[in-house]
């Protein structure tokens, strides 16, 4: 059988369910069904021979769990399980000398990836990469990617198969009747990065009956714009007398399948309690039937697993993440400070942005490594979809790796070499890309230039097979007190590119205003003029909130914002004018808290009055001053209060972030003048490989901030090989190590261990629920902190001996 | 399901006095529980195994599952069945702690503190229905909830309870290769069926039947001020 021939225009028919069958058969709960590949091989091609009678075309080899992860549980290696696998499957079909193929089946790999798991991208991408090379030499004729319910997880297999092999990938995607995956995935998020991936069909498995996931099936076909799969369970699993069984009839298994059918659904088989019997009825009804043609929205959208963007709509992207003039970002870049970076992005979002523009660009940073970083962080806290910032290729192509949705790139210009340098990889990660309507020689004057410019980008990019509507061109601000005449050109090459190449639009605003008196009237009136020429995505500071109005209000004006819906939720939000923290610090004054003594503030754990307060102290007082006259000795009070058990941990450690407000403010002041540095020492920390929940790591953390500690923050679930090499980068003297089970402990060990080894005057000190001095000392650190307050005195100790 | 999240209880994972003033605080916990209400993916499974007991431990008749160790063997004794149940707060639960980990500790503590108390009470009410199932089948009463690591029942054992339940598919619940619970908001555990009425246990004994097995014994910060973790209700 031909697949790519048949693939969208006949039906093509799986088979159905293995573990069900084998269940029946006498399968244990628990037992792995895998190892019968090799333990019972006639009873599976058996059963593989029974789908084929019943009229299957591709049969499923019996590998949904043939990872190395659960195999290693086993005495059969993952090789031996998908080899005889995929000859089971091959014999089966030979035996009934029918035309089908065999898909090597993958299934889910049985553990979360990070950031809610423990399993990294790469780890994901090494085990499912495994099982494609085997499944290819073994002889399978495509790779069935399904039941996942982690789009991420879906990104790393579909990439090891389409990496390592030449066969066709399918992939589905498990749903929940609210149309979200168990990890929050949205089917329009799915649709964007397997469409932009590239595999062959896509669509729906496993969970619900096809009555149930017939609306979702519906969701895919309208946005789809490649062949559609569905293999839906039979109905709802029921227990009865203490057994699993599914109630559902063949037929009226058939029914919703029918009406799916009309509807241009391309692949269809069975799920979990499917038989031989409801692929039978498939067959008789659809076998070699036309695919039916339908009607798709073609939508370019950019995603995270649960939020997407319409690229063609009005969106705002937020440009705050970018260290260009910000003497505190880029100290914060230097010292690996993701802190900062993180709480720009929450205000951003917060503050309305659609989208996060992501820049670091530092000469003195590995900008790659930092960025990836960065993505895998922000996209284990926020939703936002992100936009990678970067001129340099490497960067790109290692940030969209690591995404986890359909990025943006920002961005390629009309210099030929730029652009065959970044596209393959926009088009290999099926990212959205904006063009620079510049080259070498610089920004064309006239709007003529500029849109040659950008139809050369979107020749070029046609080329490598990306479609219009996710390329999105700049045409650059210039600078109205530089070079007046310009900014005409610029709103006019805006129309010409929309109107006669059918792309979008992107600009940043606020350069327009640069050397002229109340720049926000000139920023606000040129940002609706581009807005009115057809601008999609300005890129702005989202807590300027008369722009925010200013866009809100032309999408209402521009028929976009339908019933005007988002702009009269926006002005709702914000119909009262002060600021968040001011209101704070307003409500605590009417609760009756003083909030003009530093020191009572920071008792009081009163965290926004800390910053304003800082910086009025610091008009008239030097930085050490600060700290030592009010920081430190309100610190003090707060930590005997907590060892007497006047206060209790939630206090300490609001006091704790009180302080570090404070000490933003310090920082900030002392980035601007130069001052001299107070650190009294550099301090890592991290949560050990296989832990990924760090909430005690940052309480102790934050109070060594506190005490003048610069503390580089390793996060969690980090590798001893990191560990190590951060240490020695940084010449640290004195390292925090957290664990939380009894299991990961062994890795505090191993880690312990390795730096002992390759710098054997870093000292260690550990903490964490399971540990006691006794572990501690058993696994030969130098010091055990039960406590935040503890760890202060072991680095003042171990500070005051070095020094 | 519809969660209270009792602030007593939030206030006594976040080990506080019960009667805590601060009134910071107190509104944070009001917002947390909020928000924790309102991420909550609340999903959860258990289902019904004969046992047999024998030298190896604790087998479940019909699979491969067999608990080992004299604590669950002395929990289980006087049980012919027994339920195992998996419950999970979801991923977002645990996405919202790693936001507030990265921005504000005060709130990651006191959110977690509250998302801790919401899988306590999941299972509180899982259990119950467990109990209403078993009372229908003419038991008496049934123990309370064990889990893996009391005791010196193991926490390897998470994976193949998780595989017998079906729970990866099911509810989306998985256990890392370190034998952590991913979502982390989540619990399993193995209720037995007793044929005859416990007596009611004063506060002493409770804290001998459970915590005199734990691990932490000593250390245990909760126990000193009478408070008491996990089973206690």
């Amino acid at each position: 059988m031909e697949l790519k021939n048949r693939l969208g225009k006949e039906i093509i028919i799986f088979d159905g369910a293995m573990g069900t069958v084998l269940q029946m058969r006498g399968l244990k709960a628990g037992e792995l069904p895998e190892i019968l590949n090799i333990e019972k091989s006639k009873e599976i091609v058996d059963i593989h021979k029974s789908y084929l009678e019943a009229g299957a075309e591709i049969l499923t080899t019996n590998t949904f769990g043939a990872n190395t992860l659960k195999m290693d549980e086993t005495d059969y290696s993952v090789e031996e399980i998908i080899r005889a696998a995929v000859s089971n499957a091959r014999r089966a079909v030979d035996e009934s000398s029918v035309d089908a193929l065999v898909a090597l089946d993958i299934g889910p790999l049985g553990e979360l990836l990070e950031p809610m798991g423990s399993l990294t991208f790469d780890e994901a991408y090494q085990l499912f990469k495994q099982q494609v090379k085997i499944g290819e030499e073994a002889g399978a004729d495509l790779i069935h990617i399904e039941t996942i319910a982690d789009l991420y997880e879906a990104k790393a297999a579909v990439l090891a198969a389409e990496e390592n092999s030449d066969l066709p990938v399918f992939c589905t995607m498990t749903f929940e009747e609210n149309g979200r995956t168990f990890t929050g995935g949205s089917i329009r998020s799915m649709i964007s990065v397997l469409e932009g991936l590239g595999v062959d069909a896509l669509g729906l498995n496993c969970s619900l009956g096809p009555e149930k996931l017939k609306p979702l099936a519906e969701e895919v076909l309208k946005y789809s714009e490649i062949p559609v799969i569905m293999q839906a369970n039979a109905g709802l699993p029921v227990v009865e007398d203490g057994e699993t069984v599914f109630k559902i009839s063949p037929e009226e298994y058939f029914k919703p399948l029918a009406e799916l059918y009309q509807k241009g659904l391309a692949v269809v088989g069975g799920c979990c309690g499917t038989d031989k019997n409801f692929i039978s009825i498939i067959a008789e009804n659809l076998k070699n039937k036309k695919v039916k043609s339908r009607r798709i929205i073609k939508e370019s959208t950019v995603c995270s697993p649960s939020q997407y963007v319409n690229l063609a709509s009005i969106n705002v992207v937020g440009e705050r993440i970018n260290p260009t003039g910000k003497p505190v970002f880029k100290n914060a870049l230097k010292n690996s400070d993701l802190d900062y970076i993180f709480k720009v992005a929450v205000e951003e979002v917060e503050a309305g942005a659609d989208i996060l523009d992501v820049n670091l660009g530092l000469p003195d940073i590995d900008e790659k490594e930092m960025m990836i970083r960065t993505i895998k962080e922000l996209q284990g806290i926020l939703d936002i979809p992100l936009q990678i910032d970067s001129s340099d290729p490497d960067v790109i192509a290692g940030a969209l790796r690591y995404y986890n949705g359909t990025a943006v790139v920002n961005s390629v210009n009309g210099e030929t070499a730029v652009l065959d340098k970044i596209l393959p990889s926009v088009k290999k990660y099926g990212a959205a890309v904006i063009g620079l309507t510049m080259d070498e020689s610089g920004i064309p004057d006239s709007s003529e230039e500029r849109f040659k410019i950008a139809e050369k980008i979107v020749n070029k990019a046609d080329e490598y097979g990306i479609k219009r509507g996710k390329i999105i061109i700049d045409c650059l601000t210039l600078t109205a007190s530089a070079q007046q005449e310009g900014v005409k050109e610029t709103l006019k090459a805006i129309k010409r590119v929309k109107e006669e190449l059918g792309v979008n639009t992107t600009l940043g605003i606020s350069n327009v205003s640069f050397g002229l008196p109340a720049r926000s009237v000139l920023n606000r009136t040129f940002l609706s003029m581009a807005l009115f020429q057809g601008l999609n995505l300005p890129i702005i500071d989202p807590n300027d909130r008369e722009m925010m109005a200013s866009i809100k209000a032309a999408a209402v004006l521009n028929n976009i914002d339908q019933g005007a819906v988002q702009y009269i939720e926006y002005m709702a939000k914000n119909k009262d004018n002060v600021a968040p923290e001011k209101k704070e610090i307003l409500e605590s004054e009417e609760l009756g808290d003083k909030v003009d003594d530093l020191k009572m503030v920071i008792i009081k754990g009163l965290k926004n009055a800390a910053g304003p307060l800082t910086e009025k102290i610091l008009k008239e007082k030097e930085a050490l001053e600060v700290v030592n006259e009010y920081l430190i000795p309100a610190l003090d009070i707060v930590g005997d209060s907590y060892e007497q058990g006047e206060i209790f941990l939630p206090q300490l450690v609001q006091s704790a972030e009180t302080v570090k407000e404070a000490f933003a403010v310090i920082k900030q002041k002392m980035a601007h003048s130069g001052g001299r540095n107070i650190a009294k020492g550099k301090i890592a920390v991290a949560t050990v490989k296989g832990d990924v929940h760090d909430i005690g790591k940052n309480i102790v953390k934050i109070v060594l901030e506190n005490y003048g500690y610069q503390i580089i923050d390793l996060g969690r679930n980090v590798q001893t090989e990191e560990i190590v090499r951060t240490v020695k980068e940084n010449e640290i003297k004195l390292i925090g190590l957290s664990a939380l089970m009894t299991t990961t402990v062994k890795n505090m060990e191993k880690t312990i261990k390795a730096v002992r080894k390759e710098t054997p005057d870093c000292r260690i000190m550990v903490g964490g629920a399971v540990l006691t001095s006794d572990y501690a000392d058993m696994i030969e650190a130098d010091f055990y902190a039960k406590d935040a307050k503890e760890a202060v005195k072991i680095a003042q100790k171990v500070f005051a001996e070095i020094n | 399901m519809e969660f209270k999240i009792d602030r007593s209880e939030v206030l006594m994972y976040l080990q506080t006095s019960k009667d805590l003033k601060d009134k910071n605080i107190i509104q944070l916990i009001s917002q947390a529980s909020a928000e924790v209400k309102d991420l909550i993916d609340f999903r959860y499974l258990y289902k019904k195994f004969p046992i047999e007991i024998s030298q190896k431990g604790i087998k479940l008749l019909n699979t491969t599952l067999t608990l080992k160790g004299k604590s669950i063997k002395k929990h289980l004794k006087k049980s012919p069945e027994i339920y195992l149940m998996a419950v999970t707060l979801g991923v977002q639960i645990d996405k919202k702690i790693s936001l507030y980990d990265k921005t504000s500790v005060t709130k990651a503590v006191i959110f977690d503190a509250c998302a801790t108390a919401a899988v306590e009470e999941g299972c509180d009410k899982v259990e119950a229905e467990i109990k209403r199932k078993a009372f229908n089948d003419g038991y008496k009463d049934i123990t309370f909830r064990y889990s893996p690591g009391y005791g010196d029942l193991s926490i390897e054992v998470q994976k193949e309870l998780l595989r017998i339940l079906n729970a990866p598919k099911k509810i989306g619940l998985t256990v890392s290769k370190y034998n952590m619970l991913q979502p982390n908001k989540s619990v399993t555990a193995v209720i037995g069926m007793l044929t005859e009425k416990t007596e009611s246990d004063g506060e002493f004994s409770f804290e001998k039947r459970h915590c005199r097995q734990c691990n932490l014994y000593n250390d245990c910060q909760l126990r000193r001020k009478g408070n008491y973790c996990g089973t206690k209700k």
